[in-house]
């Protein structure tokens, strides 16, 4: 019976060396493996960022729009109320003009605060703040409802803070993960090169370089399925 | 002893060729590498691109909102306070010419409002907000989101302005580049394979041989595919 062929070579290529070249092809594509894993959580770390600058910048939009809005109707309001105490003083003018029987003067008071009753009238429909029932002043009151004005336009604000703080909770875990596959890949550098210090090496420290090589390569497979599962 | 010769003369020729392989393996698995590096590149810039298109959006939007609301809502309220003043004093009018002595206090009064109607005229009721009719609600006051939506619509360029777009065209190069370092594990594998294939001897070695040429054979046609796939993008 004709004896089996080695498959691996004498010096140069010992069966030692073989082994160290399987474990670096084994660490390398564990690099590999990890680097893309890295890239994926730096691409996901990335555009939850985005999104968290799209939601601030939006927040920012809508704090202006209300600005606006608030400044329009706050207008309104202050008219209607301007033109209501106006109207009020031209009463009292005409009911002294009437004490004092003055009836021209009595006419001409009744008539503008006729007018200013008018415009503050018309000015109702125009501003939510008056024409809303949500808003709109109650019985006892001429102020209307300021506070729940206030909460309703900060309804959509609030809601864009919160989806802004949950991406930037996102992009915070991804760049976490990011970083990590960053010391992943850092340890199977390390490992690489104790494995090539072995191949250079011929005494026995060469045996604690691969022992080394293999605890790093170890622990980084390790390390790369705890954070791809975390 | 010329057996053993021959032998080693084509062990050397497939150890060339593995070597050759091997080469090609590491320049392809370069060229994929910067591919990716790339497309990575321009996903940043279209990311860049759709936040410099949302902040023009927000920006082109907050100017609308001044000129509507600092502009044309405060003139279509001055109207609204003018047709009030006009209405009151024609009314007015009316009561006073129904009495024996009120016609001359009703013409007076009638002046004053055809005064007033001349300066809502000229001024106001120029204002598009007032001006057209459809941009009246049912309850007679005004259709400020359909006015704001026109206005926006008058500037074709910054309406035009979709970040969604260029955010959508981020994330399909995005996904382009990660599937291409994806592939690199197919050729990190064949690389794998052929060093064993280098290494080894015998039919060993060519059932390492035929793994690593068809994990490269597979990686090739991988980022192939990804670049026809994607077509456009990158």
């Amino acid at each position: 019976m004709e004896p089996l062929e080695p498959m691996v070579d004498k010096p140069p290529r010992n069966r030692f060396e073989y082994v160290v070249t399987v474990l670096i092809m084994v660490t390398t594509l564990l690099a590999v493996t990890v680097a893309f894993l890295q890239a994926h959580a730096s691409v996901q770390e990335d555009r939850a960022a985005r999104d968290a600058e799209v939601y601030a910048i939006q927040m920012m939009a809508e704090i202006v729009r209300n600005g606006y809005r608030s400044d329009y109707q706050a207008g309104i309001v202050y008219d209607y109320i301007n033109l209501g105490q106006l109207a009020l003083a031209r009463q009292f003018g005409q009911l002294t003009a009437w004490q004092q029987s003055e009836s021209e003067l009595m006419a001409e008071y009744e008539h503008e605060a006729g007018r200013l009753e008018a415009m503050r009238e018309a000015l109702l429909p125009y501003s939510v703040l008056l024409s809303d029932p949500r808003y709109a002043p109650r019985e006892d009151s001429s102020v209307p409802n300021l506070q729940l004005w206030a909460d309703d336009g900060m309804a959509p604000v609030l809601a864009l803070l919160a989806q802004q703080n949950a991406s930037v909770e996102v992009r915070d875990a991804w760049g976490e993960k990011a970083g990590r596959y960053v010391s992943v890949i850092t340890l199977s550098a390390v490992a690489l090169f104790l494995y090539g210090l072995a191949l250079v090496t011929r005494s026995r420290i060469r045996l604690v370089f691969v022992g080394l090589g293999i605890v790093l390569t170890v622990a980084s497979a390790l390390w790369a399925l705890i954070t791809a599962l975390a | 002893m010329s057996e053993n010769t021959g032998r080693n003369r084509a062990g050397d020729r497939v150890e060339t060729a593995i070597s050759v392989l091997i080469a090609l393996v590491t320049a392809l698995t370069a060229a994929v590498v910067w591919r990716a590096s790339v497309l990575s590149g321009e996903a940043t810039s279209a990311d860049r691109r759709g936040i410099i298109n949302t902040l023009r959006a927000a920006a082109a939007s907050a100017e609308n909102l001044a000129y509507l609301y600092q502009q044309e809502a405060e003139l279509a309220q001055s109207h609204v306070l003018l047709e009030a003043q006009i209405d009151y004093l024609r009314s007015s009018a009316g009561e006073f010419a129904a009495s024996e002595s009120g016609s001359g206090v009703a013409a007076i009064l009638n002046s004053e409002a055809d005064a007033l109607a001349l300066v809502d005229q000229g001024t106001v009721a120029s204002v598009p907000l007032v001006a057209d009719p459809k941009y009246r609600q049912q309850d007679n006051s005004f259709d400020l989101g359909l006015r704001l939506q026109d206005i926006a619509a008058e500037n074709p360029d910054l309406a035009a302005l979709d970040p969604g777009n260029d955010f959508a065209q981020a994330n399909g190069l995005d996904d382009k580049a990660l599937l291409l370092a994806l592939s690199v594990i197919l050729f990190a594998i064949a690389l794998f394979a052929l060093t064993l294939a280098q290494i080894t001897r015998r039919r060993i070695r060519r059932l390492f041989l035929a793994v690593g040429v068809f994990m490269t054979v597979a990686a090739v046609f991988t980022a192939a595919g990804l670049e026809l796939f994607f077509g456009g993008l990158g």
